[in-house]
């Protein structure tokens, strides 16, 4: 006879994907393969200026001669970029209003919580001036299927649209300010992007705008053997201010997909850009079968004085994560921020961090990060903080966590710091830490079961991201991490 | 029927047997006091009651209310209405006292069957159980014992006590380390707990607690087994005179 | 293939290392760890000529061995760990020295006694050596180590229960230096090591560390003061193979002028290694705008029962505590003097290391 204690806590461990259905529906795929036709075909099919195709091709070519980056903590065999179909959309035209809608779609966003009915949100929101608004922009394999609130959006002079709709309607901006954050060489993903990108969301904020809702795009892969490619760019002119969300979600399928998208933040001066993921993407299953290739560039620059971009993310799927949002603090007391929970279970592997780069003034920055690592996954911080000559009196914290579930498990911690100002200020902080038994058995002699207390433990070690999240959010986002740590017990 | 009831425990801790043969019942409104110098298996007997893992139960039983513990999760003895105050109440960075206890609560009473309190209705209590105990209610939003200071740890164990009502709470040397204030609180805490219907084992090295809470039986854990039992005088005689004199009567 | 024996150690063969060198990857130059120190600049130094020395090191007592690897007395020691010691570190650098070497010795530690252990002295000189400490078993010892110029490779063994304090004085110096240690710990030996250095037109000191006993002790920790273009570089890795082991890293560093202190403090735990307690801290001041300051503290972690942290920071002087020793009469300059030694002085633990760096020596032996 012994006190027969079962559960230790990575056996509490056992994530259940919800979001993994198919939708069944007629879809218009390019073949597997890239080259310059491919290039030219995507571009022709969205009817694309000159210009752009021309700056597709030059990243092409760029991305020809560019070698996959080696250096990140993952491993995962050699990709065959010609196998990919890098074009796949819902047959037909591109509906007008929701109703030309294909119902079956409605029902892929209605399963997956995304609200697409402008009324349903409005009828709750009139009685209740303090529940936020969220406008949605719904990125459906390579295209956008609809987006909210445009009307609405409109009024105040904010664009909100999808990508391929803002070449036309808003050709200077997009011309203006694409590949000025995240250049079409930069890496050998953004490159890749660059050529065969095929939808995303526009966003612009004009001067002293505040955008009057949350913007949210939901990024659902469903076709098979396709990449999805999708460019996000946000402008916020002077003194405005916007919040935008970020989902994501794919079906379970047993072959890994690419996902190489491209985001590239704009703040004038006073201008605030609040940017939070939830990234939720298939994770492959408990042996490492499946799952999406998450490998995106996103970057933010603080162009103005003042301005003041943050990024928040809670990253729970992906079988592999290679993901540094960053900030260019260029304007002289401008403000970046990342904050970030990655949790890693099965065979997930993560490489995620930030790079902070500080050029102005009296520039800041804070990056708390959370990383979580379970069964037998491996989940790297990776950060650069750069403090260049002129940054005077410039200023960085960062606090780095990592919480370790079982003994299979990895973690580690690659922070960058360099220096070349006299008073500028960088500290670092980094622990690891496990659940240990004794919070364990503290929590179950009070009654707790003990997946809830492993999940409670884990929620409280990330209270400082969550705290960043827009309300909604971080119920979803603990939620999530709620469910990542749910499953069979004794 | 007594409450709670242990009977030839034997228990080893890696292989090492630490209690041989320890009896003990506990019957509805006493206060017993476990005594005993380091090492003599104090704490072991409290852990192995709570079902920490790594006690490993060789022979013997124990019941609460009637029901057997020994095949019963940590969880399921916390229903059964044992509580256990840590000698040593661990951490949990970033999840609020309130948040704890809210939890620890709904769970005590989804198993009862009863729907969890609303927020408010819970924070009502506690605050007016927080100022009972003149705590400060900033308390309830710090994380769980986060920077806490001994004594902080040892009230906020009292408070979750005050909290679950257990039938049975087991206190493993809350009073070390204790000021004098502290330690008042603390006695002020188990004296408002105790009723006709429920229990109280104090676990302790010293008699200063007893000076504010009264046992009813004192008992002297030695080399884990339970050589003397008396009344509340058996406390002052051990302060008096250690516990050598018993060390020679158990080892004839 | 015909071989050739190495010089300072016949038995190897130079025609076979030469050829793993040839087979072995090549670090890339501004990349980890050649990231911001000239690997060209490294290698081309490793080229030599040197001057040579044929000074062996001198011991002011009794219970040490110290002679040539091929020295009948050290040759078994020298076979067993000469190469041997560093052969996981993956450092090619290592193998060029033992090619290149003029001369290779040993020190061996054979008794002490609890109140005396013996000390030996490693004088500084402008050549290419190599080195071989063997700690024996629950013995004593202290090695001061003086470098300046040149290329020193030191392979340091300790055996079960040994203790070694190692003292490392790297003055002022013009000259390229490249100065490799690897230390392998058995079961519950201790590992101490102090380092000093200023100025040195490049000075790089690669560090590996590996805890292969368990329960054993490690305790590193070095203060720099850098001023001119001087660029020092300490890359230390501290690789925790055996459970239940401990070690402790504190680095602080000034850096003045338009000097560069790069570094870079890895602790990697296997997931043999549970029940691990691993701490680095990094602490930098600039005292001049055109000090560059590059430091990563990184973590491997493969095991879940640990206790690990790490910490790098680089400012300047705090201004608040210049205010109030100038409220208290001491003048502005005299100030800032005043708070740099007490940055470096938690770190300082002898007299010897306190002249390195110019500062007054206020803790006990």
């Amino acid at each position: 006879m012994s006190n027969n204690i079962t559960n230790t806590p990575e056996e509490l461990i056992q994530k259940e994907y919800t979001a993994g259905f198919v939708t069944d529906i007629e879809t218009e795929t390019l073949p597997p393969g890239l080259s310059e036709d491919v290039v030219r075909e995507i571009s022709r099919k969205k009817v694309e200026p000159v210009w752009l195709t021309e700056w597709r091709l030059d990243a092409f070519r760029r991305w020809q001669k560019m070698d996959e980056p080696t250096w990140a903590h993952v491993k995962y065999p050699p990709i065959d970029y010609q196998a990919i179909s890098y074009f796949a959309a819902p047959k037909g035209e591109k509906p007008k209003s929701l109703d030309e809608v294909d119902p079956e779609l409605l029902r892929t966003y209605e399963k997956l919580g995304i609200p697409l009915h402008e009324q349903k949100m409005l009828a709750g929101v009139e009685e209740d001036p303090s529940q936020p608004r969220v406008a949605v922009d719904a990125v459906f394999d390579s295209v956008s299927i609809t987006t909210t609130f445009k009307e609405t959006l409109k009024e105040h002079g904010v664009v909100f649209s999808s990508f391929s709709e803002a070449v036309h309607s808003h050709p200077d901006l997009v011309k203006k300010y694409l590949g000025s954050v995240v250049p079409k060489q930069d890496n050998f993903y953004a490159a890749l992007n660059s050529a065969v990108f095929s939808d995303g969301s526009f966003v612009y904020v004009p001067k002293g705008v505040r955008c009057p809702m949350e913007l949210s795009t939901y990024f659902r892969i469903n076709a098979e053997n396709t990449g999805q490619f999708e460019r996000t760019l946000i402008i916020a002119d002077e003194g405005s201010y916007v919040s935008y969300l970020e989902g994501c979600t794919a079906p379970m399928r047993d072959e890994n997909q690419l996902h190489a998208a491209v985001v590239e933040l704009i703040a004038l001066d006073d201008a605030q850009i609040k940017y939070s993921t939830v990234q939720n993407w298939y994770p492959g299953d408990e042996n490492g079968v499946g799952g999406i290739y998450n490998f995106v560039t996103k970057r933010g620059a603080c162009r103005g004085a003042r301005s003041h971009i943050s990024w928040t993310q809670v990253e729970t799927g992906s079988a592999i994560t290679w993901k540094y949002p960053s900030v260019i603090l260029r304007g002289d007391d401008s403000i970046g921020e990342f904050y970030s929970v990655a949790l890693t279970n099965n065979r997930q592997q993560a490489d995620t961090g930030t790079k902070m780069t500080h050029i102005g003034r009296n520039t800041k920055s804070t990056i708390i990060s959370k990383g979580i690592s379970a069964g037998h996954s491996s989940n790297a911080y990776r950060g650069l903080v750069r403090m260049n000559p002129g940054a005077r009196n410039a200023r960085n914290f960062t606090q780095c966590d990592s919480l370790l579930i079982g003994s299979e498990c990895a973690a580690h911690t690659f922070p960058y710091i360099e220096s070349r100002r006299k008073d500028a200020i960088v500290e670092h902080e980094a622990t690891t830490t496990r659940v240990s038994d004794d919070q364990l058995f503290m929590c179950r002699q009070r009654g707790i079961e003990p997946e809830k207390a492993v999940s409670m433990i884990v929620n409280g070690f990330c209270r400082d991201v969550f705290r960043e999240l827009p309300m909604e959010f971080a119920v979803e986002a603990s939620k999530l991490l709620e469910v990542s740590l749910e499953g069979a017990v004794g | 029927m007594s409450l709670l009831e242990v009977s030839d425990l034997h228990v080893k801790v890696a292989d090492r047997e630490i209690l041989n043969g320890v009896n003990l019942e506990v019957n509805p409104g006493e206060i017993h006091a476990i005594m005993g110098p380091n090492g003599s298996g104090k704490s072991t007997l409290t852990n192995t009651i709570a079902g920490q893992e790594g006690y490993t139960i060789e022979t013997g039983d124990l019941r609460l209310n009637g029901t057997s513990l020994v095949d019963l999760e940590p969880e399921e003895r916390s229903y059964a209405g044992l509580f256990l105050a840590f000698q040593y109440p661990v951490e949990i960075p970033g999840v609020t006292n309130m948040e704890f206890l809210k939890t620890a609560v709904d769970s005590h009473r989804k198993q009862r069957g009863e729907t969890a309190l609303s927020s408010v209705e819970f924070i009502k209590n506690m605050r007016t159980l927080v100022s009972r105990l003149e705590f400060n209610p900033e308390f309830l939003k710090r994380g769980v014992n986060e920077s806490f200071s001994g004594g902080e740890k040892k009230r906020n164990e009292i408070l979750q006590m005050l909290c679950l009502d257990p039938k049975v709470a087991l206190l493993d040397e809350t009073d070390s380390g204790l000021d004098i204030d502290a330690l008042q609180v603390v006695a002020q805490g188990i004296n408002e707990f105790r009723k006709p219907h429920n229990a109280v084992v104090l676990v302790t090295h010293y008699q200063r607690l007893l000076n504010h809470v009264v046992p009813d039986f004192v008992h002297v854990l030695l080399n884990g087994t339970i050589v003397k039992s008396g009344d509340a005088s058996l406390a002052l005689d051990l302060e008096r005179m250690g516990y050598a004199w018993l060390e020679q009567d158990a080892n004839p | 293939m015909i071989s050739e024996p190495v010089k300072i150690a016949p038995w190897l063969d130079a025609k076979q290392i030469e050829q793993t060198l040839q087979d072995a990857k090549m670090p890339l130059p501004r990349k980890d760890p050649w990231k911001y120190t000239s690997l060209n600049q490294v290698l081309q130094h490793l080229d030599g000529p040197f001057e040579g020395n044929d000074q062996f090191p001198a011991s002011n007592g009794n219970g040490v061995l110290i002679g040539a690897l091929c020295d009948p007395e050290i040759e078994p020691f020298a076979r067993e760990y000469v190469s041997q010691v560093s052969k996981n570190s993956n450092n090619v650098l290592n193998s060029v020295n033992l090619l290149r070497a003029q001369q290779g010795y040993a020190i061996v530690s054979c008794e002490s006694s609890e109140s005396s252990r013996p000390a030996v002295h490693i004088s500084a000189s402008d050549s290419c050596e190599r080195v071989l400490i063997v700690v024996q078993e629950h013995t004593r010892l202290e090695v001061i180590e003086h470098t300046s110029g040149g290329n020193r490779v030191i392979e340091c063994v300790l055996l079960a229960g040994s203790q070694l304090l190692h003292r490392r004085l790297q003055p002022a110096s013009t000259n390229v230096e490249y100065n490799s240690l690897t230390v392998n710990l058995k079961e519950n030996s201790n590992y101490r090591m102090v380092q000093y250095s200023v100025g040195a037109k490049l000075r790089r000191n690669d560090i590996v560390v590996n805890i292969e006993g368990e329960g054993a002790q490690v305790d590193i920790s070095g203060g720099w003061k850098l001023s001119d273009t001087s660029h020092l570089d300490t890359q230390l890795t501290v690789n925790h193979l055996a459970k239940g082991a401990s070690s402790q890293q504190k680095f602080h560093g000034v850096v003045g002028d338009s000097a560069r202190a790069v570094f870079n403090g890895r602790i990697y735990i296997a997931r043999d290694a549970p029940q691990t307690d691993a701490h680095l801290q990094n602490k930098n001041i600039a005292i001049s705008d055109g000090a560059s300051i590059f430091t990563k503290p990184e973590l491997e972690i493969y095991a879940d029962d640990v206790a690990c942290s790490h910490g790098a920071t680089s400012g300047q002087l705090d201004e608040k505590q210049i205010f109030y020793l100038r409220t208290r009469g001491v003048p502005d300059e005299r100030s800032r003097e005043l708070i740099l030694e007490g940055f470096l002085t938690e770190i300082v633990e002898h007299e010897e290391g306190a002249n390195v760096l110019g500062i007054e020596h206020r803790g006990m032996e």
